[in-house]
């Protein structure tokens, strides 16, 4: 069966509109045929093999993409020389960049930050359309940054304050962090670059590097944050299941009929408290933290100003309280039983 | 020395400045500067592309770029101790000065890109042991909880046998044969996780627990 036609084509569709451009524009030649033979060999893929992961684990391995890419510059360069004016001086090589410009700035059109993208571009073309020889345009270019801007680099400071506006909405205090100190590093990196503008690849290697400090702290703070949540449901479950509205709650309603679902009250009863220390204890091993720290760590409380701690006020209070009931053989008081249901 | 002459000896002299006081670009710098010297010795332009035709000392100042930032993204990977990310670094760098054409520059870069990615991903499929952390907890929660003996044989026996079928299932029809796509030979190689890319990851676990994980995975693969 071949790959689900809406997951491929997506992909294969940026490929086929390229493939078509170069065609409408009478492309010829080996690297045009080639090129068509890779989008001829990504489609038979697409057909022979069964699902996406299979399409772009083969796609990858045979170089298909890169492939691609290549015989398309190549073949895009050879067009560009026949169709400009058929050579390779000063006025011909401004004509052909200018050509390649303004198409971006078209294609550019519908992307975000597509205003600052489009700027230094179109004052590229503006210079070039000024009257100026060739070698002048590119010294203006390299001269006033905009090689560098068309690089994206122009957009990156707003990114990365975007970034930080939404780390701070979404409440991950690690990334709030992470992304400030990216915006640092861009900073110092500009204030020593010339013009202002930093080096793309130069900043590439330091956001790399400190994406990667930060990788293991996000990873241990995400892994902490499951498992308390995972010791709350446990003591919250336990207390629930010796109330007279869990008989009719999803948590424990078999389809078999009631006697399941008591007894799958009563598994929650016995045996919830045995799982709970078990629970209780990987969290120790890997945190270094008690139950009783979890409401005041960092993890908890960012949490819940998230709004994302299912338990709040006295849901909590009721897991709070259950909890020294909640160990085996343990039973919870009539008083925080009668408390739970209040809260039902 | 006509004016076109003069403006091109100008925009060289521009890509010199764009390479000074950086020390990442020193190749970079210095190829050039050949070129600028180049331009500005030659009585035309004419004879400057001739030069640039016998030469090629377009091609060096493209080497030079490739060069410089290879290098220093091979420093930043060791810096970081990421050896199969550096890969690509190594094999650009091993065979970078033999580049006869900016064509062949960028197909060499791009396709030993491609082939270091496809070693990436295969490195990465070790992670699925990350992945499956928390069911292995919850199976030893299952198997060494304090409950009464009337649940031990439901929660104790079938639970940790229903799951590990499930995933053996799963590892069997699923996880192995994607696996396999990026490498027929694949299998999970433990010993990685040791190693400090993908242990950095677990940080928050100790030695000991890791080893006691990964034999709980054996066991939950239905290797042991």
């Amino acid at each position: 069966m071949p790959v689900d036609k809406n997951v491929v084509d997506p992909i294969l569709n940026t490929f086929r509109s390229m493939a078509k451009d170069l065609t409408d524009k009478k492309a010829a030649g080996p690297a045009y045929d080639k090129m068509m033979a890779t989008l001829a060999r990504m489609e038979q893929l697409a057909v022979e093999l069964n699902d996406i992961m299979a399409f772009n684990a083969e796609t990858v391995k045979e170089n298909l993409y890169n492939g691609f890419s290549n015989y398309y510059s190549e073949a895009y360069a050879e067009l560009s020389k026949q169709t400009v004016s058929g050579g390779t001086d000063d006025a011909s090589l401004l004509a052909m960049t200018l050509k390649a410009y303004e198409d971006a700035i078209v294609n550019l059109k519908n992307a975000p930050h597509s205003g600052k993208l489009i700027q230094p571009i179109q004052e590229l073309v503006a210079i070039g359309r000024s009257g100026v020889s060739y070698p002048v345009f590119l010294r203006i270019a390299e001269e006033r940054g905009l090689f560098k801007a068309m690089e994206g680099t122009v957009v990156v400071r707003d990114v990365l304050l975007e970034e930080i506006a939404f780390a701070k909405k979404a409440f991950l205090p690690l990334h709030v962090k992470m992304h400030k100190e990216k915006l640092a590093a861009f900073d110092e990196l500009a204030k020593r670059a010339s013009l202002g503008i930093p080096d793309s690849f130069e900043f590439g290697l330091v956001r790399q590097k400190i994406e990667w400090k930060y990788e293991p702290e996000i990873l241990r703070r995400t892994a902490c944050i499951n498992r308390w949540e995972k010791l709350l449901d446990l003591v919250n479950d336990w207390i629930d299941s010796y109330c007279a509205f869990a008989p009719q709650d999803q948590r424990w309603a078999d389809i078999r009929g009631m006697s399941y679902t008591k007894r799958n009250i009563r598994r929650t009863q016995d045996c919830n408290p045995g799982f709970f220390k078990i629970r209780e204890k990987i969290f120790y091993e890997y945190f270094q933290l008690k139950w009783e720290d979890i409401f005041t760590h960092e993890t908890f409380i960012n949490e819940q100003a998230a709004n994302r701690v299912y338990f709040k006020g006295p849901h909590l209070d009721k897991i709070k309280r259950a909890y020294p009931f909640c160990i085996p053989g343990g039973k919870p008081s009539k008083e925080l039983i009668s408390f739970a249901e209040s809260l039902h | 020395m006509d004016q076109r002459h003069q403006e091109y000896i100008d925009y060289y002299r521009v890509r010199v400045k764009k390479y000074e006081n950086n020390p990442i670009y020193t190749n970079s710098l210095k190829a050039e500067q050949e070129m600028l010297r180049l331009i500005s010795e030659v009585p035309s332009l004419e004879d400057f592309k001739t030069a640039v035709e016998k030469d090629k000392p377009h091609i060096r100042c493209a080497i030079a770029l490739v060069k410089d930032q290879e290098q220093a993204r091979q420093k930043h990977f060791t810096e970081i101790n990421e050896p199969v990310r550096r890969l690509s670094a190594d094999r650009i760098l091993a065979v970078v000065d033999t580049m006869s054409s900016d064509t062949e520059l960028v197909q060499t870069v791009g396709n030993i890109n491609n082939e270091v990615n496809v070693r990436i991903s295969i490195d990465l499929l070790v992670e699925q042991f990350i992945s499956d952390l928390t069911a292995l907890e919850t199976i030893e929660v299952w198997e060494t909880a304090d409950v009464p003996s009337e649940w031990h044989r439901e929660v104790k026996q079938e639970w940790p046998d229903e799951r590990r079928a499930e995933y053996r299932k799963l590892w069997n029809e699923t996880i192995l044969p994607n696996a396999r796509q990026w490498n027929p030979n694949w299998d999970l190689n433990y010993d990685l996780l040791w190693e400090a890319r993908h242990r950095r990851k677990l940080a928050y676990m100790s030695d000991e627990t890791l080893k006691k994980r990964i034999e709980q995975h054996k066991r939950y693969r239905g290797i042991r």
